[in-house]
């Protein structure tokens, strides 16, 4: 390590703990019987759902359409709407959402979406993915067409394909690629019609060879999709340091990877690409690791959106110890919940029920400036000198030391011996940033609203005023003269 | 159940400051055994004296002062106890140690803020109080006595770079062979090869740089032997000049201090560089022979300075 040459900078080696879930197949959740679809899977919009409590559902039926930054959404299974309403959320910080409350028949019906699984044209394929509601599944939960759309009118060399899985104890993309690795290769073909480019890469962290091997053998007819493996070396999988690790680029700042000729897709959306293009099946399901200390039996699951936490938990034999801390995805990246009583979303990747022995120690010492952070951080930056400046308020100092920049993996708060958490300070630092950019915005807005309102009113005054006019000019001078009021012009 | 909502990383690396200066410790003690069993009880008396005095002071400015930083529990006063005790004469006057141990803590530390506020190296800070305050005592380098062998009296008193800097003369009398183990008059912790096994440990542990460390070397090494080949009847040999006057002492235990030294991979390579130069400067133009104290706090003055010239490089940014 200590003079070797890596294809990211920085990053650290966190233990992997990947065997504790990898060992056992996916296990197929038998149907739940309650689902609460959220309306919001991810930031944007959320969905609008088309249909009402009471209405009969059958599985994959529509049952929310999305807005360009949400993704429909589908019955996993058939059943009755009971309501639409408001349900905790698995969500940072708690809280509710919009939900669709289902209560789910035993019966299996299904439906499926009309699609010409033999569609070649480009823009057909995209529509099929973008009607069966694929999302990016590896983190970013962004619908899958609209960033695919994006290609359109790019030039595009080479598709990555991220099967890193870099966060430790996940292991559900791992079971992905070694469970259903036509599926993924098969979306990965379609991925390069759609998005019209020579060439794919499959890259993936050494740590997973089973991985490797079968992609491999699934790929060797494809002379277009080579496999590539990848050093395990925490953040490999974030985009940025996945696409400077395979084609030794980097994404200049303020640019999106299409620009460098490059798109990122993780694999188990690969998986549902292809589900949905050659079966017309809708993304209604995905699989989940279950894992951590407290948890009697670590696996994968395979669920319907919008099941319980607390089901997933009961059928990994529930919890054998206290989980001192629930988190919702990776232990580097993911958030903590408190409540098990909330349904999983397209985006959810992992759960984990981390005891104490797991977890970081909470007392913080000072910053003994001991450049660590510094050395880590795959972005470059200053951890401890932004933390700094966030800790005085001075959030404009810290967004020129390139806050913005900040992928939050939280390398710099593993390392530091200080245990700082400096991924907080971060991650108030841009909510804050974000929240006083709203504002500058929405008063903006508001300005503008305002200017286009009197524009409007005074347009409008002219305009009565020239009828009047040519009333009276029809009706002759009968009557008295009179002006209009100051209020009769403003309405 | 009750779950705590704290923020991500939810796994650690499980280093601490209070596991990296237990670690600093150990890499100390080979070279402060090795230093107490040449030159005896008094030696050891210096080291627990100023041990005692150091935890003492830092106790007593944090029980005054609630808002420093730092526990009692980190272990860096201890660290700064040893490594001002390793550079002293080791007949030094026990009280006279602690004294310095006590300034190395109260002024060189706390009165910044407590751990981490601080911009010099406590110990290099104590070391020169104590030169500019007692020169004699600090310039006075017994011979080694150890306990057990009975060493012919080939020592003159003075040490190594001393000798060189009285007579003029670069030819000396101690043989390179107990000049690696450190069996010459000297500073208390000075056996190179030990210092070199307890800080390549370091190195292993990943408790210092190797950046500051190889540069320091370096920035000494090559111009002593530039001058060398020059002057080779006045400049003490390269070699010599490695394995004396604390340069070891200073390369890894000294010059790695995080607290002073830069954060950027960088500024270490320039900070080392700047170190390993001024050292070997002071030594040959100077007025005092051993020139590690001085070049460490030149250095520290102008580490935040190094520090912001050598921000790396954004992931994306064009240059
Ligand atoms: S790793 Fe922690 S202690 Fe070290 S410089 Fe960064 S913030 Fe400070
Ligand atoms: S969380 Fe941000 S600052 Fe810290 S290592 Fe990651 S990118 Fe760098």
């Amino acid at each position: 390590m200590l003079f070797s040459h890596s294809l990211i900078k920085g990053g650290v080696h966190p233990e992997g703990r990947k065997q504790l879930s990898n060992d056992n197949d996916i296990m197929r959740l038998p149907a739940p019987k309650r689902l609460y679809i959220s309306l919001k899977q991810h930031t944007g919009l959320p969905a609008t759902a088309v249909v009402r409590a009471g209405d009969k559902v059958i599985a994959g039926q529509l049952i929310a359409t999305g807005s360009g930054s949400s993704a429909n959404l589908h019955a996993p299974q058939s059943g009755v709407v009971l309501k639409i309403a408001t349900h905790r959320a698995a969500i940072p910080g708690g809280g509710e959402e919009l939900m669709i409350h289902m209560l789910c028949d035993p019966e299996r019906q299904n439906s499926s979406l009309k699609v010409d699984n033999d569609a070649k044209d480009r823009v057909a394929l995209i529509d099929i993915i973008e009607a069966a509601g694929v999302v990016g599944m590896g983190g970013a939960v962004f619908p899958a067409a609209t960033k695919i759309r994006s290609t359109l009118n790019k030039q595009i060399d080479t598709l990555l394909i991220n099967g890193c899985e870099c966060e430790p104890y996940l292991t559900c993309d791992d079971k992905v690629m070694r469970e259903q690795s036509v599926e993924v290769i098969g979306g990965i073909r379609y991925l390069l019609q759609a998005t019209a480019a020579p060439k794919a890469i499959i890259g993936i962290e050494d740590n997973k060879p089973e991985a490797l091997q079968i992609l491999t053998d699934a790929a060797s007819e494809d002379s277009n999709i080579e496999i590539k493996s990848l050093p395990t070396h925490y953040p490999m999988g974030s985009a940025k340091q996945f696409i400077q690790a395979l084609c030794q680029v980097e994404v200049p700042k303020g640019k999106r990877s299409t620009d460098v000729g490059v798109f990122v897709q993780n694999v188990a959306t690969c998986a549902a690409i292809y589900n949905a293009i050659r079966y017309g099946k809708p993304m209604t399901h995905r699989v989940v690791t279950l894992s951590g200390g407290a948890l009697e039996k670590p696996m994968n699951i395979e669920a319907p959106i919008g099941t319980l936490i607390s089901e997933l938990v009961a059928s990994c034999g529930g919890l054998k110890g206290t989980a001192s801390r629930i988190v919702i995805g990776g232990p580097m990246m993911g958030h903590t919940i408190s409540n098990m009583h909330t349904p999983i979303i397209k985006g959810t990747s992992g759960i984990l029920f981390l005891e104490e022995s797991e977890l970081p120690q909470k007392n913080s010492s000072p910053c003994v400036s001991c450049g660590r952070c510094v050395s880590v951080c795959p972005m470059g930056l200053l951890p401890n000198a932004m933390a700094e400046l966030v800790a005085n308020d001075d959030l404009e100092a810290s967004s020129e030391q390139g806050l913005n920049s900040c992928l939050l993996c939280g390398s710099c708060a593993f390392i530091c011996p200080a245990s700082l958490p400096l991924t907080q300070y971060f991650t108030y630092a841009k909510d804050e940033l974000g929240r006083q950019r709203k504002m500058e915005n929405k008063a903006q807005l508001a300005r503008r609203l305002n200017q286009q309102r009197s524009e409007r009113l005074a347009k409008e005054a002219t305009e009565k005023a020239a009828q009047k006019a040519a009333k009276k000019a029809q009706r002759g001078a009968t009557r008295p003269k009179r002006t209009p009021t100051t209020a009769e012009q403003e309405i | 159940m009750s779950t705590l909502l704290l923020s991500a990383p939810h796994i650690h690396s499980g280093m601490t400051v209070s596991r990296l200066m237990r670690q600093v410790i150990l890499g100390l003690l080979p070279a402060l055994v090795f230093g107490i069993y040449l030159f005896g009880e008094q030696a050891l008396l210096l080291v627990v004296a100023s041990m005692v005095a150091a935890i003492i002071s830092e106790w007593l400015c944090q029980k005054c002062q609630k808002t420093t930083i730092g526990r009692l529990r980190d272990g860096s006063a201890i660290v700064t106890a040893l490594l001002l005790v390793m550079s002293l004469p080791p007949h030094f006057p026990w009280y006279l140690g602690a004294f310095g141990a006590a300034v190395a803590v109260i002024l060189g530390k706390q009165v910044y803020g407590g751990l981490g506020q601080n911009l010099f190296n406590p110990a290099m800070l104590a070391r020169v109080v104590l030169l500019i305050s007692f020169p004699v005592a600090m310039t006075s380098w017994p011979a080694p006595e150890p306990l057990f062998i009975n060493l012919a009296d080939a020592f003159t008193g003075a040490t190594t770079l001393g000798a060189v800097m009285e007579t003029g003369s670069s030819e000396i009398n101690t043989g390179i062979i107990t000049m690696l183990l450190g069996i010459a008059p000297g500073s208390l912790g000075e056996s190179p090869l030990l210092l070199l096994l307890g800080g390549i440990w370091m190195i292993w542990k990943n408790v210092i740089d190797w950046r500051i460390v190889v540069s320091l070397i370096i920035g000494c090494f090559i111009p002593s032997t530039i001058a060398w080949l020059i002057s080779p009847d006045t400049i003490l040999s390269p070699l010599a000049q490695l394995s004396s006057g604390g340069l070891l002492l200073a390369a890894f235990f000294i010059a790695t201090d995080p607290v002073t030294s830069p954060t950027t991979p960088k500024g270490r390579y320039w900070y080392g560089l700047g170190c390993g130069l001024l050292i070997f400067l002071i030594r040959v133009f100077g007025a005092y022979p051993e020139g590690v104290a001085f070049a460490i706090l030149l250095m520290n003055a102008v580490s935040p300075l190094i520090e912001s010239c050598t921000r790396q490089r954004l992931y994306g940014e064009i240059k």
